[in-house]
């Protein structure tokens, strides 16, 4: 019941890829506002760069991290900080930015070595307050609690200015990491990371170095996050540590545990699913909502996700993706299957 | 082949070891005995170098290796089958398979000792998709037993592999042992079921609370009182009321 294994029907892959390409043109041609669509759907390519890092981490390897939007807050000001004032080229802070946050995500790595479970997740929620702290402390390149605003991103003289050009460039590196963590996921490194998430006794007398495949996963998971900072910074052009709450961190691991832990198209789904519930569903839905719980103004999003996390852990463990695999399995013995329901 | 001389291991502050000495021959199949707590899987865990002796030495084949990092110790050619099968329950078998070669770099060698892996144990390729977990407990123990035969180890450490099966596979699992002993490989099997171990057993050593108390060969611990009365059940007998009395 887990996506990875050889034999996967690939052939929809090219056409996914021409759709999403494609999107933009249709939603352009169906509704005046599209470009309010296309900047949502710019947010939830953004988280599903980060969410399949964090699967890595937490959904294979097993370690629960909390501190998540930190680690997307770092990449964001290493990548303002770099091009806007040291004056490195975009393209090339695509680059470095990622790899400085992976080793962030290398040092927050060592705690992990001792410790696990709920407590891994407290250190690293830790982590998120230290770095919130620290960007308003170096005040001279972040401006503060104030924020900072960042430069466009330009590719080779290509200057990306709406969220037209936007949803390009990010759907495009989406795509990249979403094969990318996959080949990772099915490669030794994603088996070693499952073995030390099953058994880290039998991992280990297998001869598995854990430290340095833990370490691994932080790292890995920085870099996918670094690169999500890097997008959000300059598709954004504002940030500030506001943008970077605890509750984020919360979020993306809601994101993986509802689009099914452990594999990759679960996060991308579970991504997509509460970005467009947090952009398109709650806003309109939210004066409904409130008069029917009969409260006032409150965090609805906060009650929903909870809500929707709850359930989910309680009646579908498996995630977004496990209900897809089983609706599959269902519909392909179509007439022949057992008595049996699908979800 | 293995040679362990003055072996004491700490869990924190409690002493687990108090200094085990003892020795495995090339081709021997060797058995430690003991009751729950004695430290029987402790040992193999310093062994394999799961956890680290504070004092003693271990070697192997001449080499020195406790205190060495795990990895190594495997890449020695030392696989250890950990207590309750802990194959990894989530990953297919396949891939289970595939983490007990995790040292082996050329993937053909690889694929090539799977494919031993499941003539040594036919129903296991049936299910090479299947997950690890869902399989009987039997069948886990074979896999954990063969993911360790991945390396082609020259010493397997086995724990209590008869642990939570029935008394058909108990048969099966120690028939497959002997099976794996006459083929060439140096075991050291530690086990509750003494009957059983003594009687595939070239060596035996029994260990209580972290100690060896006796060493020897099937018919001189056959033959040694305490471990009738202890291990095998033929102690002698008290009337209940009696147990009150004093």
């Amino acid at each position: 019941m887990k996506g990875r294994y050889e034999d996967e029907n690939l052939t929809w892959i090219p056409i996914l890829i021409v759709g999403i390409f494609l999107l933009p043109f249709v939603l352009k041609g169906l509704t005046y506002s599209y470009k309010y669509y296309l900047f949502v759907l710019n947010m939830a390519g953004i988280y599903i760069i980060l969410t399949v890092g964090l699967d890595l981490l937490s959904g294979y390897t097993g370690l629960i991290s909390l501190g998540h939007a930190a680690f997307l807050a770092i990449g964001s000001y290493t990548s303002a900080i770099l091009v806007d004032q040291v004056g490195i080229p975009f393209v090339f802070s695509l680059f470095i930015s990622p790899l400085i946050v992976g080793l962030f995500g290398f040092i927050i790595g060592f705690p992990a070595l001792r410790i696990t479970g709920m407590y891994l997740g407290l250190t690293t929620m830790g982590f998120g307050f230290i770095v919130k702290r620290l960007i308003i402390a170096f005040r001279e390149w972040t401006q503060g609690a104030g924020g900072l605003e960042v430069s466009f991103p330009i590719i080779f003289g290509y200057t990306f200015k709406s969220d037209w050009d936007n949803y390009f460039l990010i759907s495009a590196f989406a795509i990249l990491a979403v094969v990318v963590s996959r080949r990772i996921g099915k490669s030794k490194i994603g088996r070693a990371f499952m073995a030390i998430r099953d058994s880290e006794q039998a991992a280990e007398a297998s001869g598995v170095n854990l430290a340095k495949y833990k370490m691994l996963a932080f790292f890995i998971s920085g870099i996918f996050a670094g690169l999500a900072g890097v997008l959000f910074a300059h598709t954004s052009h504002f940030i500030s540590t506001d943008h970077f709450d605890i509750l984020l961190s919360i979020y993306f691991i809601i994101m993986v545990l509802v689009g099914g832990a452990s594999s990759i198209y679960g996060a991308v789904l579970g991504t997509l699913f509460i970005v467009l519930l947090d952009y398109l569903f709650v806003p309109e839905m939210k004066g409904w909502i409130q008069e029917f719980l009969n409260i006032e103004g409150g965090d609805i999003q906060s009650l929903l996700f909870g809500l929707i996390m709850f359930l989910f852990i309680i009646f579908q463990p498996t995630g977004l993706y496990g209900m897809w695999l089983k609706m599959r399995i269902y519909w392909k013995l179509f007439p022949f299957n057992p008595k049996k329901k699908f979800i | 082949m293995l040679k362990l001389v003055g072996v004491e291991t700490f869990y924190g502050k409690i002493k687990a070891l108090h200094g085990v000495s003892l020795e495995v021959k090339e081709g021997q199949l060797v058995t430690i005995l003991g009751a729950n707590g004695a430290g029987k899987t402790t040992i193999l865990k310093t062994i394999s170098g799961l956890v680290e002796p504070e004092h003693g030495t271990i070697h192997f084949n001449g080499q020195r290796i406790d205190g060495e990092d795990s990895e190594k110790i495997v890449a020695l050619g030392i696989g250890h089958v950990p207590e309750w099968r802990r194959i990894f329950p989530e990953l297919t078998v396949e891939e289970n398979l595939l983490m007990g070669g995790f040292l082996i770099k050329e993937k053909e060698l690889l694929y090539e000792r799977m494919e031993e892996a499941f003539r040594h144990f036919p129903i296991l390729e049936k299910r090479k998709k299947q997950i690890a977990g869902t399989m009987s407990g039997g069948e886990q123990q074979m896999l954990a037993i063969l993911r360790a035969l991945m390396i082609r180890p020259k010493l397997l450490l086995l724990d209590e592999p008869s642990l939570g099966l029935s008394p058909i596979l108990v048969r099966d699992i120690f028939t497959t042992i002997k099976d794996l002993h006459q083929s060439g490989v140096t075991i050291l099997l530690v086990e509750q079921n003494v009957n059983r171990a003594l009687s595939i057993a070239d060596y035996g050593y029994v260990l209580t609370t972290g100690k060896i108390l006796l060493s020897g060969t099937y018919e001189e611990l056959l033959n040694e009182e305490k471990v009738r009365e202890q291990y095998l059940g033929e102690g002698k007998y008290m009337r209940r009321s009696k147990l009150w009395s004093g």
